[in-house]
């Protein structure tokens, strides 16, 4: 059965917008519920998250289906049809399964490789699935869909790369130290973003925080949140040799630290190296102080431009990860196509081995003179008849499921011969709830 | 059975070397595996070789280089879990496995049955404090290039390939222990052995016995200074990566 896609993202829908679809995933169970009040709608799974709102669903009619889902969404959401269809995208069968694929493996994320969204699909359809709202065709779509994600993770790495600056620090100090257990931080200056890279470090193992401020009041503050000890200024010569990771964002006009000051504690370090981030504008850190052998200084700009780097990297792992997509969606759709056209074969040859009993049924009281050779003849006959007719047909049909297909859909074979394929039945793969 | 050996290493060390260029870290089982098995075969091969007392030629020399060389990749990486060194180490293994097999020349062995220990053991030694230092040259490479990386404020994805500074450090540090102690060892043996063929310590031929002192005294100051001046990071590595290049061709004016 075919599947149609109907949503908006973060890419073409304001915030504004996509707050006002947004689905609380408390009570998905009970939206599915009420989705499926709309006729058209054979399985039904909803995609709510902070960036997107997507309805997923298999329906046999597509105009059909495409309105149940618009319905519901002006029923259920605060929006009007005008707004609603600026912004709503609609993809059906190849489109939609690309989509998804792309979706799951965090390609069409705000920030590409992020790892939530996996969690996310998975937890939707979990919900549709256990709510019995998924059937046999999202089982597919989504188990492929999650395999797909797996796929790409492992096989390009994407994701792997920090893509924030406080991640960044983190990451650069660990190259340099390894593992960060025990490593001393000092922060310079009370800064929103100093916190945030000091609970970086913190939460990968940092330890024996210390707060330096012009006004000591800020320090023992900030060292309170931090579960750190605030200093003065004063004895910063002192616990600079103790540091390992130094985040300077002090609003001081001129640098707080300049190179003999540094190169006075690597003395007394006694050969071990010391991470310097500088995240305050004007800088803190005279930027000689990288001259020093094991001084690493790394300033604002350095950290940005390290995030714009690799955020390109990832843009450019997603665009190879794209060449995997495609060939997964071809492999599934030509799978899903084999498939429902064996179903569609089968049922034909039902259809008409029914019929035909049928009406021999029927003619044969009518003809009492017949023996039993006679009776054995008819039945050979219309048998033979019965094949004779479909032969042809079915040769060219799975000549079209070799690729041949010259415009001609399962549905419209179905429609033809008057043939529904019955989706219901309980998914054939196991529930696709693959650990990571 | 050898075939199998070498072809294990092949597998190995391109495994390792993919790994080591791409930054990817699905194989790691494929190149360890690899390993092991050609490890394992190599193990007995050797074992069985010491115990038939198989002919003395350049042939077990070299492979068992080899040996020695994986086997101390194998215990960095159950105490590291890092497969860089590998990129160095297996690629290398193979080679001289593989040299080995295809040449097994002969070696003059000692006339007496103590002459014959001595200069087993020194060669031995030699060997084991030889392998070290290759992968000492390894390790101090691997660190300059991540420290560059580092300095440098715009790293590329080769900062994720290499280990940190600190396991490059520590790695330094200690295969430098032992490489300095079976090198001071294999000296000893060898000036024995020298005493007893020659009834001198030392050789008169300063061409032969002058490299290795150097070397000796370079890998010797390089410790000291680690121990005393904390020498860390980049110097040592540079220290030690000029000390294997005097190494190797001591070793040739040595042979």
């Amino acid at each position: 059965m075919p599947v149609i896609l109907a949503g908006v993202s973060h890419h073409n829908t304001p915030l504004s917008v996509r707050e006002r679809l947004y689905f609380p995933e408390r009570r998905m169970g009970e939206w599915l519920d009420r989705l499926a009040d709309y006729r058209g709608l054979e399985e039904r799974l909803i995609l709510s998250t902070c960036n997107r709102v997507e309805v997923y669903s298999a329906a046999a009619d597509f105009e059909r289906g495409l309105d149940a889902i618009h319905r519901f969404f002006l029923d259920s959401r605060d929006i009007a049809a005008r707004e609603l269809d600026a912004h709503l995208y609609v993809h059906r069968e190849a489109e939609a399964t690309r989509h998804l694929f792309a979706v799951a493996s965090s390609l069409d994320s705000m920030v590409v490789g992020e790892p939530q969204i996996l969690g996310q699909v998975k937890e939707a359809y979990r919900v549709a699935h256990a709510s019995g709202h998924a059937g046999k065709t999202l089982a597919q779509l989504f188990s492929r869909a999650f395999r797909v994600a797996k796929k790409i993770r492992e096989q390009t790495a994407i994701g792997e790369t920090p893509v924030s600056v406080s991640s960044v620090a983190v990451d650069l100090a660990k190259r340099i130290f390894g593992s960060l257990s025990g490593k001393k931080v000092l922060l310079l200056g009370a800064g929103e973003m100093a916190e945030a890279a000091a609970r970086h470090l913190k939460a990968s193992g940092a330890d024996a925080l210390r707060v330096a401020n012009r006004t000591l009041a800020r320090a023992q503050e900030l060292a309170a949140r931090l579960d750190g000890r605030a200093m003065s200024f004063g004895s910063l010569g002192e616990a600079l040799i103790d540091a390992d990771v130094v985040i300077a964002s002090t609003a001081a006009p001129a640098f707080v630290l300049d190179k003999s000051d540094v190169a006075a504690a690597l003395e007394r370090r006694r050969g071990a190296p010391v991470f310097l981030i500088d995240i305050s504008v004007p800088r803190n850190v005279a930027p000689d102080v990288n001259e020093l052998e094991d001084a690493y200084l790394y300033d604002l700009d350095d950290l940005q431009s390290v995030v714009a780097d690799n955020l390109r990297g990832r843009e450019e792992v997603a665009r190879s990860a794209l060449a995997i997509i495609e060939s997964e969606v071809r492999t599934y759709l030509a799978r899903k196509e084999a498939e429902d056209l064996r179903n569609t074969l089968a049922a034909i040859r039902s259809l008409a081995e029914t019929m035909r009993r049928s009406e021999v049924e029927k003619t044969l009281p009518r003809l009492p003179e017949l023996g039993q050779s006679g009776r054995g003849a008819l039945d050979a006959m219309t048998k033979a008849l019965v094949n004779k007719l479909l032969h042809h047909p079915f040769a060219a049909l799975r000549r079209m499921s070799e690729g041949d297909a010259d415009g001609i859909s399962v549905e419209s074979i179905q429609k033809l011969f008057g043939v529904e394929i019955e989706s219901r039945e309980p998914p054939p793969d196991a529930p696709p709830d693959e650990s990571d | 059975m050898v075939a199998i050996l070498i072809g294990c290493y092949l597998v190995s060390a391109f495994t390792h070397l993919y790994l080591l260029c791409t930054g990817r870290s699905a194989g790691v089982l494929y190149a360890l595996g690899a390993l092991l098995l050609g490890f394992t075969l190599h193990t007995l091969m050797l074992g069985a070789s010491f115990v038939s007392g198989a002919p003395p030629g350049w042939g077990p020399w070299l492979s068992g280089m080899a040996w020695v060389i994986l086997l101390m990749y194998l215990l960095v990486y159950a105490r590291y879990r890092d497969i860089a060194l590998g990129g160095f180490a297996v690629p290398a293994a193979f080679v001289l496995k593989g040299y080995a097999s295809a040449f097994p020349g002969v070696w003059g062995a000692g006339s007496s049955a103590v002459e014959g220990y001595l200069l087993k053991g020194h060669a031995v030694l030699a060997l084991l404090s030889s392998a070290a230092f290759f992968l000492l040259f390894a390790s101090a490479l691997m660190y300059l290039v991540q420290s560059g990386q580092l300095k440098s404020r715009r790293p590329n994805a080769w900062l994720h390939r290499l280990p940190s500074l600190d396991i490059l450090d520590d790695l330094n540090h200690k295969i430098l222990y032992f490489g300095f102690a079976f090198l001071t060892a294999s000296l000893l043996l060898g000036s024995m052995w020298a005493k007893s063929r020659h009834g001198a310590y030392w050789s008169l031929d300063p061409v032969r016995t002058l490299p290795l002192l150097f070397i000796w005294g370079a890998y010797g100051v390089l410790l000291v200074c680690r121990l005393t001046r904390s020498w860390k990071g980049k110097r040592s590595a540079v220290v030690a990566m000029l000390a294997f290049v005097g190494a190797l061709l001591a070793l040739v004016v040595h042979l």
